[in-house]
């Protein structure tokens, strides 16, 4: 603990907290890493679960250097932020679940990656992907998970509680709605034909 | 003071239900987020293709995802509208007053103008036509190249800005 108050006290620390333009510049940076890291990694899950499936799946490893772009910028900004504050965030259990969230998310993408990869070898094939399925929807909700914990740290308990019941209840709401709407406009009857 | 737009611009059930639910607020603030990773991911990996990036894939299957981009943008638009028309029972201002004091909001909403009007170029200037069926391959116009740099650096600046808006206040 006498390690994190120094750091927390440390130069660096105090310069980004009391600059008035570096420690939102990392805030924003964070929020751009995330959008291509999720963005990225999200595409490629929506594709495996069915979305735009005339989409190439193994070429769209192309698109993994904006991905791995994103999570240096992460690591970077997500470093530096968790250097200003480490003695509250060390208390507050939503840090560990948006850490495992993260680890979580990480695993499955390299799985996609190696998935891609080997589709791209042609050792794989589309109609045996089952298991991809799984690790998409994996990737989703741990990234969910990740983006919910990671915008209600600087909430009480309380709060963060209610806020996740509510986005869960939310996004399952809008699930059920698209299904249901993509039932009766038949695009799901068309997906399931092409595929 | 304000006219017509004070009325609609402050909306006094928004303001009560975050007043009332303390979780109304942070649940915008992560579908704000979740609409910004759809817009914004769509969009970025849509003008990469355009830029040159991963050539192998076709104009067409890409143009798939836009549904989910404008389904992105429309929960920005929703939880946006949340946090104006319910501002003053978050930080006791009024949005038109914070619409005139915090640049980082003039900002950002003048970098979404600019990308409105980026998009409108992309169609009037018939590369959206030209692009619309680039096979695997094949790249797009240099001008078609030029308005997707242009939408990436736009919808780059309207995260950062957007960002930085509690701090303009």
């Amino acid at each position: 603990m006498e390690y994190l108050e120094a750091l927390e006290a440390s130069g660096f620390s105090m310069f980004i907290k009391e600059s008035s333009t570096a420690y939102v510049a990392f805030l924003a940076f964070h929020t751009i890493g995330l959008v291509f890291l999720v963005g990225v990694s999200g595409i490629v899950a929506m594709r495996i679960l069915g979305v735009a499936r005339s989409l190439p799946l193994g070429p769209l490893l192309d698109f993994f250097p904006l991905l791995y772009l994103g999570v240096c910028i992460n690591v970077v900004t997500g470093v530096v932020l968790l250097c200003l504050y480490p003695t509250n965030y060390i208390v507050d259990p939503t840090m560990y679940i948006k850490a495992v969230a993260i680890i979580v998310a990480i695993i499955m993408v390299r799985k996609l990656k190696t998935y891609l990869l080997n589709l791209e070898l042609g050792i794989v094939s589309e109609s045996e992907s089952r298991d991809m399925k799984t690790w998409a929807r994996t990737l989703l909700v741990a990234w969910l998970f990740a983006v919910l914990t990671g915008r209600t740290v600087a909430y009480g308990l309380a709060t963060k509680i209610q806020t996740s019941i509510a986005v869960l209840i939310v996004v399952s709401l809008v699930l059920l709605i698209g299904y249901f709407a993509g039932r009766s406009l038949g695009w799901i009857n068309r997906f399931e034909q092409d595929a | 003071m304000y006219g017509l737009p004070e009325t609609f611009l402050q909306l006094a059930f928004v303001e009560e239900l975050i007043g009332t639910y303390r979780w109304f607020w942070s649940l915008n603030e992560v579908l704000h987020f979740i609409g910004l990773i759809l817009l914004v991911g769509i969009v970025t990996v849509y003008d990469v293709r355009l830029m040159g990036v991963a050539t192998r894939i076709p104009m067409a299957p890409l143009r798939q995802l836009l549904p989910w981009a404008l389904f992105g943008f429309f929960l920005c638009v929703f939880s946006g509208l949340v946090f104006v028309t319910g501002l003053w029972a978050n930080v006791k201002l009024h949005p038109l007053e914070a619409l005139t004091i915090d640049h980082y909001l003039q900002l950002k909403l003048a970098f979404i103008a600019f990308a409105g009007l980026n998009l409108l170029f992309l169609y009037k200037s018939g590369m959206a036509q030209a692009t619309d069926n680039l096979r695997a391959g094949e790249e797009a116009p240099a001008l078609a190249k030029y308005i997707a740099a242009t939408s990436l650096f736009l919808w780059i600046g309207v995260i950062y800005w957007g960002r930085l808006v509690p701090w303009g206040i």
